[in-house]
């Protein structure tokens, strides 16, 4: 394994660990998955430099503006999730538990 | 087969086709017609056993009695069913001679399946028409756990049939009925061969059912409306043994070994739920006990593995279905007459119904095995069987004998005999179709054992 | 919702499902995953209700997660061999670890408690396309995963089927009750999916017809819990007659449909010498079918008390067109009979 692919890997499963054990606020999600997001931006654009491989220069951008989207289609859900719940809090997204 | 399997698929769109007058006496002729075709499958000269072979069907001693049994059950339904559905809408009525003539259609399909994975598809068809008897057009409120018994004993018994007879096609590459009894005999040897051979058993003991898988069979008796109890006892008990009889054949080297605790347990069962009969206030559930009981000596013969055994087992298969839906159909004309099932309300009625009483005789005669009747001659063809096996049986079903007999005199005693109580004395008097129907379920049972080759199986 | 918008999110919904269908790369296939629930959202939130947001929410950010997760794996697998292509993975790691993202994407368990929660905050036609076309993608991409690490695919499979069939058990909405029906199918899927992708993909097509017909019944009888349905032989008696015998081939009762997909996966695990598991997976499914029964007995075999509202539906014209509910319905009872041809229809 090298290093920028440890770098890369442990990043993701930072962001991931955060997501998936911080869980008090919707936007602490939110820019955990942005993390995660970036992450994979970085990997994909060094695996690419590092191989030098023209036709997947263009590839980061791809991924970049998905998550560009990604992203701000949570944060229209983090308004939505405001107007409906009164907050952003994790805990109170709890009508369809049982 | 198709002789009679067309026929019976017709009876479908006749039902929904005949105006609404004309409905059950139609019924009731087409599907008489169709049992006395199905007389023709007693014929069989073939000299493999197999007769009426078709790609996927045939008939062979062990299974056209069955057959038949099943085809003449279908006309005594309709006739038994008939004043309890008459406040119905018509067509609730057309919907429920559709799901008779259903069941009828799966079992003739499982009894004459020369395929063991259709036999199986086919044992499990029928869940479904049964579990709609009794939970769509039971009485009570307790049908809906009543069906839910049936089902999950029976399924939970069954599925792991299914994968052991997909493991049985792994190993041999077949699983028809003709081509098994020559195929090499399996190496049974692990501990994983006797799971697998608890597994092709177990499904056919919760049908039959062997005392302890039987909790279902009370509760479903009870709740079914008459059809289904008749239905149920006559034939769906009878999938058991049929199936137990085939299987056995690929079973060969285990079940000497491994069958001890299981005739133990359906001998044990006998004395037990007979023992149960003799405290049962409940009519429906007193028959459905009795019902265990016949079918754990069944169990016994047919486990032993002996010709007499099977002979016997088939004989008492038989003579204990007509038997049993007698004794139904008999308990159903009093639950119309005096709404309830308890017998010490429903007590003395030869006053009220002399003639009803000697049919409650004769059948109370049958249910105990007296000497003319084919019950005795299936329970001392099984009980000699056992016998031979070891001395020590004979305590077991002795006793059971005795036992039989005793619940029998009770129930019939309890139901006829004595002073009429007051509350009863307006009863309707019986019809001529409720005669017609004992007596059609007790002229054959008479009549076989002038003949009893045709339920002798392979012994013939 | 406006017409036009409609008709982009759909074909979004479209687009990137056949994107992904149609990917070799791994890169492609992603992006289609994530147009596919970027254009679904909309459609999950068009009713602004809080219980709506908050499944979208939550789908939101599992299928984000998956999603991420997903081309995780596939960078990584690029770091390590090289390789894009879907069907060359040959790095056990990268191969987990997709294969576990599309577990959660769609919804195996142990990694299905997203599911539930979002049909249940749904209306019953997007739970509709959520618990059908939502899973296609997902699936085949699976598919083409083929040399795979068998036990994990087995482990998922049995735990899928047994928890789907133990959570529905004490449930009484009927989103939640298919979710976890949809759980159960999933995993009998996948428990056949290394031995033989084609009986996968026919077990799919089968489990899509019968929940395509189950929804269309609880839609046009307007229920989304099982105390509803009681009087639904006011609206439709022929169809909630019909409705108990689908239940039952969702549940897997011969001779209707629903059992020849469990037929064939017994049989292939028993070919492989699976027979614990397949006896295993075969006693799960009973869990399923005690729910699937109590459906059943509240829908028509039991008799609801006629009361005079309880039978104005029976004078309104139904909302909904029948053809294709008649289609399926035939479809999901009547095709035991057809399973040399299905599975001849149906190889890979």
């Amino acid at each position: 394994m090298t290093p920028p692919h440890f770098a890369f890997s442990a990043t993701f499963i930072l962001a991931l660990t955060g997501l998936v054990f911080h869980r008090t606020h919707l936007l602490s999600a939110l820019l955990c998955l942005e993390g995660m997001m970036l992450s994979l931006f970085v990997a994909l654009s060094l695996w690419a430099l590092q191989l030098d491989i023209t036709s997947f220069l263009a590839s980061p951008l791809l991924l970049l503006a998905f998550s560009a989207c990604e992203a701000s289609t949570g944060l229209a859900l983090l308004a939505a999730t405001a107007r409906t719940h009164g907050s952003d809090r994790l805990q109170s997204l709890n009508l369809l538990q049982c | 087969m198709l002789m009679v399997l067309t026929p019976t698929l017709m009876l479908v769109p006749t039902i929904w086709a005949t105006p609404a007058k004309w409905l059950w006496p139609s019924a009731l002729l087409h599907s008489l017609l169709i049992a006395l075709a199905s007389f023709t499958w007693f014929k069989n000269t073939a000299e493999t056993g197999w007769a009426f072979l078709t790609p996927h069907m045939a008939t062979d001693p062990l299974s056209s009695p069955l057959l038949v049994l099943t085809c003449w059950l279908l006309p005594l339904m309709i006739l038994a069913s008939q004043n309890h559905l008459s406040s119905e809408p018509l067509n609730r009525q057309r919907m429920y001679i559709t799901l008779l003539t259903s069941l009828q259609i799966f079992l003739i399909m499982a009894f004459g399946a020369t395929e063991m994975i259709m036999f199986y598809v086919m044992f499990e068809a029928t869940l479904i028409p049964t579990l709609f008897l009794i939970t769509r057009w039971g009485n009570q409120a307790e049908r809906l756990n009543a069906g839910t018994y049936f089902l999950f004993y029976t399924l939970a018994g069954s599925l792991p049939l299914l994968v052991a007879l997909l493991i049985l096609q792994n190993n041999t590459g077949t699983l028809s009925l003709l081509t098994l009894p020559f195929s090499n005999p399996l190496l049974l040897l692990t501990c994983s061969d006797k799971m697998w051979w608890a597994g092709c058993l177990l499904a056919f003991l919760v049908k039959m059912p062997l005392y302890g898988v039987h909790l279902w069979l009370p509760k479903a008796h009870v709740e079914a409306p008459i059809a289904g109890s008749m239905i149920l006892a006559a034939v769906l008990l009878k999938l058991g043994g049929y199936g137990m009889m085939r299987m056995l054949i690929m079973l060969e080297s285990l079940t000497n070994e491994l069958s001890y605790p299981f005739i133990i347990f359906a001998l044990w069962g006998v004395i037990m739920t007979g023992s149960i009969c003799l405290r049962q206030t409940d009519l429906k559930s007193l028959i459905a006990y009795s019902s265990v009981s016949h079918m754990g000596l069944v169990v016994g013969g047919i486990l032993i593995q002996t010709p007499w055994g099977f002979t016997g087992a088939l004989i008492l298969m038989i003579a204990h279905g007509l038997t049993s839906s007698a004794l139904f159909c008999l308990a159903n004309t009093n639950y119309e007459r005096t709404h309830t099932r308890t017998m010490v309300l429903a007590r003395g009625l030869q006053m009220a119904l002399p003639l009803m009483t000697a049919w409650w005789f004769i059948a109370a005669l049958a249910n105990l095995a007296l000497p003319p009747l084919p019950n005795l001659m299936g329970e001392l063809m099984i009980i000699s069987s056992l016998l031979n096996w070891s001395w020590w049986t004979l305590a077991l079903t002795g006793a059971g004998t005795l036992i039989t007999a005793a619940y029998s005199l009770y129930m019939f005693i309890m139901t006829q005999r004595g002073p009429l109580p007051m509350h009863m004395i307006t009863l309707d008097p019986s019809h001529s179709r409720e005669h017609l129907l004992i007596a059609l379920h007790l002229l054959p049972l008479i009549l076989l054992i002038l003949k009893p080759e045709l339920v002798w199986g392979w012994a013939a | 919702m406006n017409p036009y918008v409609l008709a982009t999110l759909l074909f979004s919904l479209g687009l990137g499902t056949t994107l992904t269908f149609a990917s070799s790369h791994w890169l492609l296939a992603w992006m289609g995953l994530e147009i596919n629930t970027l254009a679904i959202i909309p459609l999950m939130a068009q009713h602004n209700h809080p219980r709506a947001i908050e499944a979208t929410t939550k789908y939101f950010l599992t299928q984000a997660t998956a999603a991420a997760m997903l081309l995780f794996a596939s960078l990584t697998n690029a770091w390590l061999t090289g390789q894009w292509d879907i069907q060359l993975m040959s790095h056990p790691l990268p191969t987990t670890l997709a294969s576990l993202a599309l577990a959660l994407k769609i919804g195996l368990a142990p990694l299905h408690t997203w599911l539930p929660e979002v049909l249940q905050g749904l209306d019953l036609p997007t739970g509709l396309i959520l618990s059908t076309w939502q899973k296609l993608a997902p699936l085949t991409l699976l598919l083409q995963l083929q040399p795979m690490n068998s036990s994990l695919l087995i482990i998922l499979g049995l735990t899928s089927t047994l928890i789907g069939g133990w959570g529905g058990l004490n449930q009484t909405q009927l989103r939640k009750i298919l979710a976890y029906s949809s759980t159960a199918h999933l995993g009998w899927m996948v428990l056949v999916l290394q031995f033989a992708p084609s009986l996968t993909f026919l077990t799919l097509i089968i489990y899509l017809t019968m929940t395509f017909s189950t929804f269309l019944t609880f839609n046009l009888n307007n229920s989304t819990t099982i105390n509803t349905l009681a009087t639904s032989w006011a609206k439709a008696p022929v169809i909630s007659s019909l409705a108990p015998l689908m239940l039952l081939s969702l549940g897997g009762l011969p001779p209707l449909t629903g059992f020849m997909p469990k037929w064939l996966i017994l049989q292939e695990l028993t070919k492989q010498d699976l027979a614990p598991a397949a006896t295993l997976a075969a006693l799960s499914a009973l869990l399923s079918l005690y729910f699937y029964l109590r459906l059943s007995y509240a829908m028509a075999l039991t008799m609801a008390p006629n009361n005079l509202t309880g039978t104005l539906p029976w004078r309104l014209l139904p909302s909904q067109h029948s053809l294709p509910l008649a289609i399926s319905m035939t479809a999901s009872l009547s095709l035991l009979p057809l399973t040399p041809a299905l599975t001849a229809l149906f190889t890979l």
